[in-house]
């Protein structure tokens, strides 16, 4: 139940009270006005020793790294609040919970779990990836992709922003003064260019981790088992306008050789099968996608099989288009338990 | 249904090296002559590994105690390099090659202990200097494999394979399947070798692929599997 | 030791087997010198084929070594029998295959070790050319709305 309105929420005891959406709104105001107080205060400490610098006073190069320290730690610390609360919009409560108190403290499956003797070269470690549902029994968990893009890009970014801040300021110190340095004016342009290159690559990063919201697949037993129906439910957030969202059912194997000094692994897939698929509608922040849906695993198919070099694995992958947004692909990995003994022996010729 | 190129009849030590000029006894030869430190040269995929597990179990079979190590690449970026023991097996070497080149070299004295290292250039500068200084205070012997001649130790044989080469190879793999030429003609085999640009083990997994395709269409009403 | 043969009570079929049901083989071993084997190591293992290095799983191992042979007639047939285990399943894919073997290796008095191999199935699960077949990425499936 929520209380008055608070800007930011307050913890009372295990409950927190005010909105959560308004949390995170103050939180990504108060990290921009942040970020930007230490974009402000880099300049000054940049064009105050440059201009000490150019009348040949003596500056203190101390104080300049100091100040220039603590304005870089205003600036990242302001950064980092603001993709760690749009970070968060794109996850579940589950989700965050997990991986703050690891998942493998929790097994809602301890009763169905077999261990590994039951079925060897089986990845029953697919076990600890499946959370309780909401809708039906089981929640898929995604196939995380390292976040390496999104740093990276972010890191780029900042650096040639703040260069180009500081060249800029410079220029700008240096026309009001009455002198035109025409290098460093085409210098600066070339960094303005990079600037928005390097702002587009991130903020592109970015859309394609948290733009169309998280992903949840839920289905109703798992592991599957070949000739088995199994009821599913796809759920999609988000706020923008699909083109089109489809799911696939995908079997693919994994080989990994030597090649040379190099290890080199290499991928086949070997069925797919299209199980839903949707077209030209929007999504709303308080009225997501919820779809209901079947699928059929074919009789006397090849189980989920792993070992040092080689796997044979399943999954189930969301492909999702919007116009104007990058593409979206999320895989869920699942396990297909080996089928169980028919009760007598065949024999077949060679 | 058997496929000859998978990775298990085609990987270093389960192919007999195939010499095109000189031997085997030659290349050990050379390597007695450089004070039993030597360098194998030559491009990826050319047969560098192959000639070094022969020489190890030749090496092994007098009496040497070999340590084999492969230097990898880490996949994990900026981990530099992994080193892995690699058992030498003897099981699948043909005999007349190593009982007919070893009788032709005569009484050898062997040394004690030979470090056989598959990637020599993945080390660096430091660990090759250090390993220059152990084997000369050690008196141990050392055999490496290397893409790019380096100044230590002296090359004693440069692996370059050619279309003829290869073409045998092949022959002699497709003649332990049934069918086996008839899927995987000379043309096919000159293409692989032509399209890896004479890298042995690329042209290996594309015929593998290749076989694969040959077979399932030779299957009864069976079409490839679609692809998404 | 090339005149020594091995001959599995298989015969020539590829026998094949239901996860968890028991595997039942036996071989004798005919040739001229068998009191030249020193030891006789039998086994059921997978192992996998393709493009990737491959990988073994030893099911069951069974060793006779030098002092049981001598109190033998090896000219006998040999019998042992194994519940198999649930997984992994025989299975023929385009990059990846699994293959369950009835291994016999002889060990000698000279040269190399003589392996025998024969090939069993367990499991009947589809090829990766008969699963690909069903993939069908033309067809709209249920829920499929404009």
């Amino acid at each position: 139940m929520k209380r008055f309105f608070r800007i930011t929420g307050k913890k009372r005891g295990t409950r927190l009270t005010g909105s959560p959406r308004m949390r995170g709104l103050g939180e990504v105001i108060g990290s921009s006005i942040l970020a930007l107080a230490g974009v402000v205060f880099l300049l000054m400490v940049l064009v105050f020793q440059w201009n000490a610098l150019r009348t040949a006073q003596s500056p203190s190069w101390t104080v300049f790294a100091l100040q220039g320290l603590s304005a870089m730690a205003m600036l990242i610390l302001g950064l980092w609040g603001i993709i760690r609360v749009l970070w968060n919009a794109s996850a579940s409560v589950e989700r965050r919970g997990a991986l703050v108190s690891r998942a493998r403290e929790i097994n809602p499956l301890h009763d169905v779990n077999p261990v590994d003797d039951d079925w060897p070269a089986v990845p029953v470690d697919l076990f600890w990836h499946v959370l309780p549902g909401e809708h039906l029994r089981f929640q898929l968990w995604p196939k995380q992709k390292p976040r390496w893009n999104l740093i990276l890009s972010g890191v780029l970014a900042m650096v040639f922003v703040t260069v180009t801040s500081i060249l800029t300021a410079m220029n700008w110190d240096s026309i009001n003064l009455g002198s035109i340095d025409v290098l460093g004016m085409l210098l600066n342009l070339a960094l303005i260019i990079a600037s928005i290159w390097s702002f587009r690559l991130f903020v592109r990063q970015l859309l394609k981790i948290t733009g169309i919201g998280p992903t949840r697949i839920e289905i109703s037993e798992f592991p599957l088992r070949e000739g088995e129906t199994y009821e599913f439910v796809l759920i999609q957030t988000g706020r923008i306008r699909i083109r089109v969202i489809e799911v696939m059912l995908n079997c693919i194997e994994e080989a990994t050789f030597r090649d040379g000094t190099d290890l080199r692994t290499e991928t086949r897939e070997v069925f797919g099968l299209r199980i839903f698929r949707k077209r030209g509608f929007e999504l709303k922040p308080k009225n997501p996608l919820i779809e209901h849906s079947a699928l059929t695993l074919p009789s006397a198919v090849m189980h989920s099989f792993q070992s040092l070099n080689n796997k044979v694995r399943w999954q189930l992958t969301v492909l999702c288009q919007a116009r104007g947004w990058p593409d979206l692909c999320r895989t869920f990995p699942i396990l297909v338990a080996p089928a169980t003994s028919k009760g007598h022996n065949r024999d077949d010729e060679r | 249904m058997i496929n000859p190129f998978a990775t298990q009849y085609v990987k270093p030590g389960m192919i007999e090296f195939v010499f095109q000029t000189t031997s085997l006894s030659c290349v050990i030869d050379s390597w007695l002559q450089a004070g039993f430190c030597g360098q194998i040269v030559g491009p990826h995929g050319s047969g560098k590994s192959t000639l070094l597990h022969a020489i190890a179990r030749v090496l092994q079979t007098n009496g040497c105690d070999v340590r084999y190590v492969q230097v990898c690449k880490s996949a994990r970026p900026c981990k530099g390099v992994i080193v892995r023991d690699v058992e030498v097996k003897s099981d699948h070497q043909p005999e007349s090659m190593l009982s007919l080149d070893v009788e032709q070299l005569g009484s050898v004295c062997w040394p004690a202990r030979v470090n056989v290292i598959d990637g020599f250039e993945q080390l660096d500068w430091a660990s090759r200097t250090g390993l220059r200084l152990y084997t000369r205070r050690k008196g141990h012997g050392l055999l490496v494999t290397t893409h790019a001649p380096k100044s230590w130790p002296a090359t004693v044989h440069s692996t370059q394979p050619s279309v003829n080469l290869f073409r045998s190879l092949c022959r002699g793999l497709l003649d332990q399947v049934d069918m086996g030429d008839q899927l995987i003609d000379e043309a096919m085999v000159e293409s692989a070798f032509s399209r890896s640009s004479g890298n042995i083990r690329e042209a290996f997994f594309y015929l593998y692929d290749r076989y694969q395709e040959e077979h399932r269409r030779c299957n009864t009403g069976l079409q490839p599997g679609q692809n998404i | 030791m090339e005149s020594i043969q091995c001959n599995f009570g298989f015969g020539k079929r590829l026998p094949g087997f239901e996860p968890a049901s028991v595997l039942t083989y036996e071989f004798q071993l005919r040739g001229e010198d068998l009191k030249g084997i020193q030891a006789i190591e039998t086994s059921v293992l997978w192992h996998t084929i393709g493009k990737g290095d491959e990988d073994i799983g030893v099911h069951f191992f069974n060793r006779y070594g030098k002092r049981e042979l001598a109190e033998r007639d090896l000219s006998v047939v040999f019998e042992f029998s194994t519940e198999l285990p649930k997984s992994p399943h025989s299975y023929l894919g385009q990059i990846v295959s699994i293959e369950w073997l009835v291994r016999v290796k002889l060990f000698l008095n000279r040269g190399k070790p003589l392996v025998f191999d024969h090939p069993i199935r367990l499991g009947a699960v589809l090829s990766a050319d008969r699963l690909g077949s069903l993939s069908n990425l033309d067809r709209y499936a249920e829920g499929d709305v404009e």
